[in-house]
């Protein structure tokens, strides 16, 4: 897997490379719109992070133009601007996500996972969370090493949930991702489901769990910090 | 279409109006008055007295013509200081009618039209003068029957005469003309002017660029568009130039701080590294809060759009969810009433965010911070923490207030800048102490009627996590 930064701040650049190495992903550094373009024109990368403020240009021109050529190679925008304005500028022109600098470099290594997690992007074949890894093409999910056999529908719960990373899923969005159009689509389906998918979760011995943000939805958590007296349905 | 009573189209309108229908009352006024002068109706029945002096005529035994002077004085009875006298039409021979001293004078000014009035100067004064041609038994005789009359009266006649004959008949449809052409004239003058009304209605921060056109435009009025429109010029010179600072601003203070949390980050693991990253995003949320504290006192908050703020707030707690379980505190979302708002989704944003960060700062660890959307637009923000004193509860959104705070944490600008939105939708923002205990922080703002509106025009920033699930295919 690798990553293109155009970021034009030389020290940031190499930071940022070396810190993302150290969690495992390779990032090549350019330093100007022009780099990045002939970087992008020899090599395939599987995600780009792309500053705004770059000397010869704005890097909303480069994602403009990579989205028209039909590129569709996953950009989250990392820029000191944070006006929501920004921010909903570079998504609407086609890029992934936003970060706004500073940052912790975990939350960035987050975001970036969660992008690739998507289906058709580089992790988004083989998730993982905790000790449980979901084979999305073959639709099969170990835990702790162990092939486990869930229902259809847990196992759509557990993909959509997964390939969000942590960050909340809306019960739309899990409905969404479970419910064929011939199901019927009754309230509380999905939170029997997902209370055995939970207990499936534990009785197994992953190390993630299911946690409710009441009135919003689901994410995945570590289960460390998953406390049973906040287990109540939304 | 009707203007409105202080328009300049109503005062014109109505002022000419005035001055022409005082015209017309005038007019009016000075023919009634003539109207009802004694001698008006003096001369007006000459018409009927002359026949009645003719027939008054009548031959004497030696072959001549004399009055009937009785019957004349019946004719003429209410006309003071009347003479008469008529002439034979064929020979001229007089008949001597009052005064036998006047009779050559007015046979001498008898004239020779059909009917005639006119004033004579003869020894007892201005006298006027009616003749007529009467034919009495086969004889035309030209009779005259005069009066004495002043300067004045004679005028006034004159006068009357003038109004009711030309003046009344051909003035007052000019003048009612006159006001229907002023006022089609006035509204076609203050078109442009109107125009240009609209035209200001339309600048807008939000829409640089525009301008006042002068077509059409009176030469009185275009220096004022001029210097209207060179107004605007400069003031969008110089919110351009404070969006430029800011940007730069932000880049210069973003940068350093982001190359300096990366390269913390590079460092071994270690409760000094853990500190100083706490210190450099403490900084970091004191920029962002001054960033945004300035922009909205420029009011560079955006455009506003119509937020469905149910779906709104749910992107918001969705996308703090993380942060609050990461911080071994919860938080719940409960919707009651789904208002549509007409506000600025950055302004919004960040006074929620704010209300959210501010209480999972205060309740204590294992508690849920409760965000509720109600009616009429509606958001309130509660935690389990201390709660806030009576006497903090105004203070606490002042900017820089440290009251409640042991150690700053941002720039303490946080709920300032949420006041700062409410107040620029119109709205109002207030704390208190909930009935459980702790601090309650409600944000009103004003609800659109009408339904909800399905998707704001531009993607709101956070009306979703990040992560499509709706594009997961299920098995």
């Amino acid at each position: 897997m690798r990553l293109l930064a155009i970021e034009d701040e030389p020290e940031l650049g190499r930071l940022l490379t070396s810190n993302l190495g150290r969690l495992g992903l390779a990032v090549d550094l350019a330093g100007s719109l022009a780099d990045g373009r002939s970087l992008l024109a020899t090599c395939s990368y599987d995600l780009i992070l792309l500053d705004l403020r770059l000397p010869d240009g704005s890097g909303l021109d480069l994602l403009r133009q990579l989205r028209a050529a039909r590129n569709e190679t996953p950009v989250i925008v990392v820029s000191a601007a944070d006006a929501v304005e920004d921010r909903v500028t570079g998504l609407h022109e086609g890029a992934d996500d936003y970060i706004v600098k500073p940052f912790a470099i975990e939350e960035l290594a987050a975001r970036i996972r969660v992008v690739l997690r998507r289906p058709g992007r580089a992790l988004g074949t083989t998730l993982e969370s905790g000790n449980v890894t979901f084979q999305t093409i073959s639709r099969t999910v170990e835990i702790a090493g162990r092939g486990v056999v869930l229902p259809r529908r847990e196992l759509g719960i557990l993909e959509a949930l997964m390939r969000a990373d942590g960050r909340v899923v809306t019960r739309e969005g899990l409905e969404e991702a479970v419910y064929s159009l011939e199901d019927e689509r009754q309230s509380n389906v999905l939170e029997s489901s997902i209370s055995r998918l939970r207990k499936r979760l534990q009785s197994e011995g992953a190390t993630i769990g299911i946690r409710v943000v009441r009135g919003v939805g689901y994410r995945i958590s570590e289960a460390a910090d998953t406390p049973e007296t906040l287990e109540a349905e939304p | 279409m009707s203007s409105a009573p202080g328009s300049i189209e109503a005062r014109l309108v109505r002022r000419l109006s005035l001055t022409l229908a005082g015209t017309v009352l005038l007019f009016a006024a000075v023919y009634l008055f003539l109207a009802n002068d004694a001698s008006y109706h003096a001369v007006e029945e000459t018409g009927e007295t002359l026949p009645r002096i003719a027939a008054a005529i009548h031959p004497t035994p030696d072959g001549k013509f004399a009055f009937n002077k009785k019957a004349v004085e019946a004719a003429i009875g209410h006309v003071a200081g009347a003479q008469y006298a008529a002439t034979d039409n064929a020979t001229g021979t007089p008949v001597i009618g009052s005064d036998p001293a006047i009779v050559p004078h007015l046979i001498h000014k008898l004239p020779t039209e059909q009917f005639t009035s006119k004033a004579i100067d003869v020894p007892g004064g201005l006298r006027i003068i009616h003749s007529e041609r009467e034919t009495v038994g086969g004889r035309v005789w030209r009779v005259a029957l005069s009066w004495p009359m002043s300067q004045a009266q004679i005028m006034t006649i004159g006068l009357k005469h003038e109004l009711q004959d030309e003046l009344l008949p051909g003035v007052v449809p000019v003048l009612l003309l006159a006001i229907a052409v002023s006022w089609v004239t006035i509204r076609l003058n203050l078109r442009p002017l109107r125009r240009a009304s609209a035209e200001a209605q339309a600048v807008s921060v939000d829409r640089p660029g525009q301008r006042m056109t002068k077509d059409g435009m009176a030469s009185e009025i275009t220096p004022l568009i001029d210097a209207v429109n060179r107004a605007l010029t400069h003031l969008e010179d110089g919110i351009a130039w404070q969006k430029r600072f800011m940007a730069n601003a932000a880049h210069e203070l973003r940068t350093p701080l982001a190359v300096l949390r990366a390269r913390l980050e590079g460092l071994p693991a270690g409760p000094d590294r853990d500190v100083l990253l706490r210190d450099i995003d403490r900084i970091g949320r004191a920029v962002s809060q001054l960033l945004l504290a300035a922009r909205l006192q420029a009011h560079q908050s955006g455009e506003t759009e119509r937020l469905d703020l149910a779906r709104f707030v749910r992107g918001i707690v969705a996308d703090m969810a993380p942060l609050a379980h990461a911080r071994q505190r919860d938080v719940a979302l409960r919707i009651d009433h789904a208002p549509v708002v007409q506000a600025s989704s950055t302004a919004i944003e960040s006074a929620v965010r704010n209300l959210i960060d501010n209480a999972l700062r205060y309740t204590p660890p294992g508690s849920a911070v409760t965000v509720r959307v109600g009616a009429p637009a509606r958001i309130v923000v509660e935690d389990r923490g201390p709660g806030i004193p009576k006497e903090l509860q105004e203070r606490i959104f002042d900017p820089f207030f440290r009251g409640r705070e042991q150690a700053g944490d941002g720039a303490g600008l946080g709920l300032a800048i949420v006041r700062e939105v409410a107040a620029l939708h119109g709205g109002r923002v207030g704390a208190e102490t909930a009935p459980g205990g702790g601090a309650r922080f409600t944000l009103e703002l004003h609800a659109l009627s009408g339904p909800a509106a399905a998707e704001p025009k531009r993607a709101s920033p956070a009306p979703q996590p990040r992560p499509a699930p709706a594009s997961i295919s299920a098995a």
